[in-house]
């Protein structure tokens, strides 16, 4: 045997030691960790919203929330001056319940930095979502695409150890093969008890198919799953835990065939295996959706309730893991507006709806209005969208969702167990 | 800047390197080796806050060591060719069965890594014991069979995951790229057209 060989038989055996005792140091499936409640007892029902997003003159869109370890509540969401441009940016707020006010807006990440810190060219980004680690950190996810649309992107992820203020730099996750593209996420991150995370994530590319990204605490990628096949049209996965080995998974319809339903799977394993994909009661015009399960195993989500459009937006509540919905409250409601969606309908309707949220200063009701009126009008024609929901429910029991407000602002509704409680009473009454 | 862009950017610039040998009048150059490291340079220094290597890096994404191995083999055969003609021949006669198992691996990968099916075999390249196996056992068939770059792609591959030399964490990034993929399915075409060709004339 000549000694080249040897040499090459050599390295086959050190190659595969280190491979196997990789492969062999991976962490077992673990059970997923239940977010811990201690409930306030509140007397009175809460339902107010305010505008998280405070620019004006730009769109906005995507966003998502995490409670701090202070009780505050802090937003993300991409802004600039159109979706997809290269001057959109992750913009980040903070909400004060004590206050009931949104701080003003500050920049989490920008394509420049990330461009600089990832040393390779990215031309736009979006969809940022922002969970709390095991060990207290915040991570967030957020895409990044270097070419094409957003059937183009790949996740990028950076930690903070100040809630959110300040962010280490950023780095990529590969999740694909091909050119590490098609990787999206928008749903919010999961936590296994072993302190190892559940990222629901979703590929767009050739096929549209929703995906369970197994992570370490470092944000390295230890496992992928895909969660619907490529021709079943599933995105947006949102996972509902329900107790340490169950969970379902909600997922957005995105196919020309009908029904448009909302779609899911679920686990009896702690996610080692999934069920087939099965379409629910609930309607879904190709658009996101989210939703909580709340400690007494009932399930809240959000989304449009319509096979077309985004012109409404509905609060379902579910008592029997998922398996039926009733509408508990319409949060948006423009679908009669619509019919008559010229600029100055639009224009109108939209300074009662500013005006009657507070959610603007009266002087900044007449520029927030020109400024939706920009948005939403083209060619004379207004579209009303509220879309991209994201429902979190806080450690004292409270929800906070917010919402794509028409691209121009992002939304922001607070409410209490006892205003759903109350709501919940009322709708049982109206129905029998 | 972490040791996974250094990696990540220093293939990119050799890949640069490599290619920028067939621009017109370059080959033709006395100087090809010198030519060839101030091109490796170049793609590295940043122009506007960006080098051209970044560019590359972030429209292609990080080379596998199939594509690095196969631009090695293929610049090595470019600085001895003055000297052995012979030589190029046999190596590009011996680089079909390389190039049929890459085709057949991503065959086997991108197609149902994409959507087809519910099946994903990417996933197998996060540390599958079988995969991992089964690799061992082609590996060792390439030596015994006297395939020294197969068994060269496979071992170097199973290092570079085991080390992390790049930002990903699956086994297939360092065995397979779509650019080798391609390149492969085409070569192995192009040569199957001239043999049917030959045949018929």
């Amino acid at each position: 045997m000549s000694w080249q060989r040897r040499i090459l038989l050599s390295l086959v055996l050190l190659a595969f030691s280190c491979g196997f005792y990789k492969a062999l140091s991976r962490p077992a499936a673990a059970s997923f960790k239940m977010q811990a409640t201690v409930p306030v007892k509140v007397a009175s029902a809460r339902y107010e919203t305010h505008f998280a997003s405070s620019k004006l003159f730009t769109q906005v869109h995507a966003a998502s929330s995490i409670e701090l370890k202070d009780g505050r509540i802090r937003a993300f969401w991409f802004s600039g001056s159109r979706e997809g441009a290269k001057d959109v940016a992750i913009h980040s707020a903070v909400f004060d319940p004590a206050t009931g006010q949104w701080s003003a807006e500050s920049i989490a990440a920008t394509r420049e930095q990330t461009q600089s810190t990832l040393h390779r060219y990215i031309a736009k980004l979006g969809n940022p979502i922002v969970g709390r680690m095991s060990d207290g950190r915040l991570r967030m996810y957020y895409v990044a695409v270097s070419l094409g649309g957003w059937a183009g992107s790949s996740i990028t992820t950076m930690t903070s150890s100040d809630e959110g203020a300040t962010w280490s730099a950023p780095r990529r996750l590969i999740t694909s093969p091909f050119m590490n593209i098609s990787t999206l996420v928008k749903g919010a991150p999961i936590l296994y008890g072993d302190g190892t995370i559940g990222l629901p994530v979703y590929h767009e590319f050739i096929s549209k198919f929703g995906e369970m990204l197994h992570l370490s605490q470092e944000g390295v990628v230890l496992d992928k799953q895909r969660l619907a096949g490529g021709g079943q049209g599933t995105l947006q996965p949102v996972v509902l835990i329900q107790s340490e080995r169950q969970a379902k998974v909600l997922m957005r319809y995105s196919s020309a065939t009908g029904p448009h339903r909302v779609v899911a799977v679920s686990t009896q394993d702690a996610g080692v295996h999934w069920s087939a994909p099965e379409k629910t009661a609930l309607r879904n015009p190709d658009a996101a959706v989210t939703g909580v399960t709340l400690p007494d195993g009932r399930m809240l989500a959000v989304l449009n309730d319509q096979e077309l459009g985004r012109d409404t937006l509905s609060l379902m509540l579910s008592q029997d893991g998922g398996v039926t919905w009733r509408a508990v409250q319409l949060l948006e409601d423009q679908q009669s507006a619509s019919l008559q969606a010229d600029e100055a309908h639009f224009i109108k309707n939209a300074a009662q709806l500013i005006g009657k949220s507070g959610a603007a200063s009266h002087s900044r009701l007449e520029s927030s209005v020109e400024s939706a009126r920009r948005t939403v009008c083209h060619d004379g024609h207004c579209r009303y969208e509220f879309s991209y929901p994201y429902l979190i429910r806080t450690s004292g029991g409270d929800f906070h969702l917010v919402y794509t407000w028409n691209r121009t602002f992002i939304k922001h509704v607070w409410f209490n167990l006892a205003w759903l409680d109350q709501r919940a009473v009322e709708v049982d009454h109206a129905l029998h | 800047m972490r040791f996974t862009d250094i990696t990540a950017l220093a293939g990119i610039a050799f890949a640069i390197m490599v290619l920028a040998r067939h621009l017109p009048l370059i080959n033709r150059l006395k100087q090809i080796s010198l030519f060839g490291v101030l091109m490796f340079i170049a793609a590295l220094i940043p122009l506007d806050g960006l080098s051209v290597a970044e560019f590359v890096r972030g429209m292609l994404g990080d080379l596998s060591f199939s594509t690095l191995l196969l631009l090695a083999a293929a610049y090595g055969r470019v600085l001895s060719a003055r000297l052995h003609r012979n030589e190029i021949r046999k190596a590009i006669d011996d680089s079909t069965p390389v190039l049929g198992a890459i085709s057949l691996a991503a065959l086997a990968l991108y197609p149902f890594a994409l959507g087809v099916g519910m099946y994903d075999p990417y996933r197998l390249g996060y540390g599958d014991m079988g995969f991992l196996g089964g690799l061992l056992l082609a590996a060792l068939l390439a030596w015994v069979l006297r395939r020294p770059l197969i068994t060269l792609i496979i071992s170097l591959a199973v290092l570079g995951w085991s080390v992390g030399w790049y930002e990903s964490n699956n086994l297939w990034d360092y065995l397979l790229d779509p650019w080798v993929a391609i390149y492969a399915l085409g070569a192995l075409i192009k040569q199957g057209v001239l043999f049917v060709r030959k045949k018929i004339i």
